[in-house]
């Protein structure tokens, strides 16, 4: 008897965790949670319930590493020159809204709009040499703040989290600037490595545990001083016209008569600019 | 000896099984709650935009400004048909102007008359005036907490449409200065009439019930057209503000201006 008392006590506790979960369950539809009442009342509860829940997040983002891809980097303020590019970058989250990052970026278009032609062709003048530099590529490193959090639903179905990054970090840049137009085939010149600065901002939207969806503008700030093109200098390029010697660092062999002539007016005069180029990045990460 | 009425090596599971049926309950029922609290908090709406009229007044400033610079001030009024979509009748007025390297580019160009013809640059129509219908989606709606403290609920949308817009173009090379040899106020000012196609992105944030602050990137779209193969000297002779005979008016595309428009929402 005793036996069969602890074979049904012991086959009672068994499914109770099971009976338990199915009334949980049910008790969401009837008892509990109606969908009426928490519709009437998650807003007008009290404050509290408001800010619990737009704080309250799925994911937690400390000491998680992040990789982005970014396939579309697009220039927006594209007066004189357009760029066009893609990236990667990395971070690691050391708290929930502070993560340190390192990107890369590499602009496979990066020239001068048709506009700069235009103000060649009809008025004979053209942006200084500084303010018309492009920018190759660019690897920076830095910090990225998420001070804003939130939640977003896409019509009455997928929710997914969101927050507003800043952005911030230093780095090198490699610049060029273009000696030649389409007529005469695009030709460039190396204007050197510069300082390069980076700010941005944007949205980070989270859709499950692993992938997250990014949205930013950001602006890379570089100096521009212009007196050396390919490493030539002005005096390279008269001793090079009239058969003499150039310094051991210009690399004017590569270089057409028509780029020759143009590298050598445009750093006729030395000019110097600070160059904010903003871009649209577009991409997508994996957080591990 | 004495028998035991429960085998030993069973406790350890009953137990184990006994503390997972009182935890269960508690434990399913949070997972309940969470999920449909995090369910609603963004479903749940607390602004609702369905059924009201709109009315949105806003400002905006051309983001790329080669030649020319814009500024337009637009009124829309709409109807929302839904919590996602609404049809909104924008109108607007434009003001600009060259900007400092169009000047540049006037003032050097004058400097020569050329024998050979010359062109106009492209892209010097601005706006002046614009009517749209822009059917509107809002598909994204959305709360974020400001410094975990105030919670700001949001709209997204996407708009696209079209309408009449009033264009104006002042010339950088075209001057009438009746044979004049410098040229002051004769450059030539022309308007004409032509249609307009706009798309955008944009947020709304709300305020308080049925007030809301608006962001938006508007890129608004035209046929343009310059003048080509002039004679400038020739042009100098005509008397200012007369119809322009030198040159052939040359269709080129279209000009792209993108808007940042900030401005607020009103719904009755």
């Amino acid at each position: 008897m005793k036996n069969l008392t602890s074979f049904l006590l012991s086959g009672f506790l068994a499914i109770a965790p099971l009976v338990a979960f199915a009334q949980a369950d049910g008790g969401a539809d009837g008892q509990v949670f109606t969908a009426s009442d928490l519709q009437l009342n998650s807003e007008s509860l009290s404050d509290n319930l408001r800010l619990h829940t737009v704080q309250r997040k799925l994911y937690s983002d400390q000491g998680m590493h992040e990789i982005v891809l970014f396939p579309a980097i697009v220039q927006l303020n594209s007066k004189f020159t357009t760029h066009v590019g893609a990236g990667a970058q990395y971070l690691y989250h050391l708290h929930e809204s502070f993560s340190l990052q390192a990107m890369a970026q590499f602009n496979y278009l990066n020239q001068q709009v048709g506009f700069v032609q235009e103000l060649i062709d009809i008025s004979n003048i053209q942006p200084q040499p500084a303010t018309a530099l492009t920018l190759q590529w660019a690897a920076t490193a830095g910090f990225e703040l998420t001070p804003i959090y939130g939640k977003i639903a896409f019509y009455e179905g997928g929710i997914a989290h969101f927050g507003v990054v800043l952005s911030g970090g230093a780095g090198l840049g490699a610049t060029r600037i273009q000696l030649t137009g389409p007529a005469d085939g695009l030709q460039f010149g190396d204007a050197g490595t510069r300082f390069v600065g980076q700010i941005g901002a944007g949205f980070r939207v989270r859709f499950d545990q692993n992938f997250v969806a990014r949205l930013e503008l950001r602006d890379m700030v570089y100096t521009a001083q212009v007196d050396r093109i390919n490493g030539c200098s002005f005096s390279d390029f008269q001793a090079a016209e009239s058969g003499g010697q150039v310094s051991g660092s210009c690399k004017i062999s590569g270089m057409s008569e028509e780029a020759r002539i143009a590298a050598k007016d445009l750093i006729r005069k030395p000019s110097s600019d600070v160059l904010n180029n903003l871009g649209v990045y577009a991409g997508i990460s994996y957080i591990f | 000896m004495k028998r035991r009425s429960i085998n030993r090596s069973l406790l350890p599971l009953l137990v184990t099984l006994l503390g997972g049926s009182l935890a269960a309950p508690a434990i399913a029922h949070a997972q309940n709650d969470d999920e449909i609290i995090e369910r609603v908090v963004v479903r749940n709406r607390k602004h609702s935009v369905w059924n009201t009229l709109e009315i949105a007044p806003s400002a905006g400033i051309s983001l790329v400004n080669r030649l020319t610079q814009q500024y337009n001030f637009q009124l829309g009024v709409g109807f929302n048909f839904s919590e996602e979509w609404g049809l909104d009748v924008r109108g607007g007025w434009a003001l600009g102007g060259l900007t400092s390297v169009g000047e540049s580019a006037r003032t050097r160009r004058q400097e020569s008359l050329e024998v050979e013809p010359v062109d106009e640059f492209q892209d010097l129509w601005r706006l002046k005036w614009q009517a749209m219908l822009m059917p509107r989606w809002s598909p994204i709606y959305g709360k974020l907490n400001i410094v975990t403290e105030l919670p700001v609920h949001f709209q997204a949308y996407l708009t696209a449409g079209g309408g009449l817009a009033g264009l104006e173009s002042e010339s950088v090379v075209y001057c009438q200065a009746g044979g004049a040899g410098d040229c002051v106020d004769g450059f030539l000012l022309e308007e004409r009439q032509s249609f307009v196609v706009a798309a955008g992105i944009g947020f709304r944030f709300f305020v308080t019930e049925g007030i809301g602050i608006r962001l938006e990137l508007l890129d608004m779209m035209y046929p343009d057209e310059h003048r080509t193969g002039f004679d400038m000297e020739a042009a100098r002779a005509e008397a200012p503000g007369s119809d322009p005979q030198e040159g052939t008016v040359t269709s080129s595309g279209l000009t792209n201006v993108l808007f940042l428009n900030v401005g607020a929402t009103l719904n009755f």
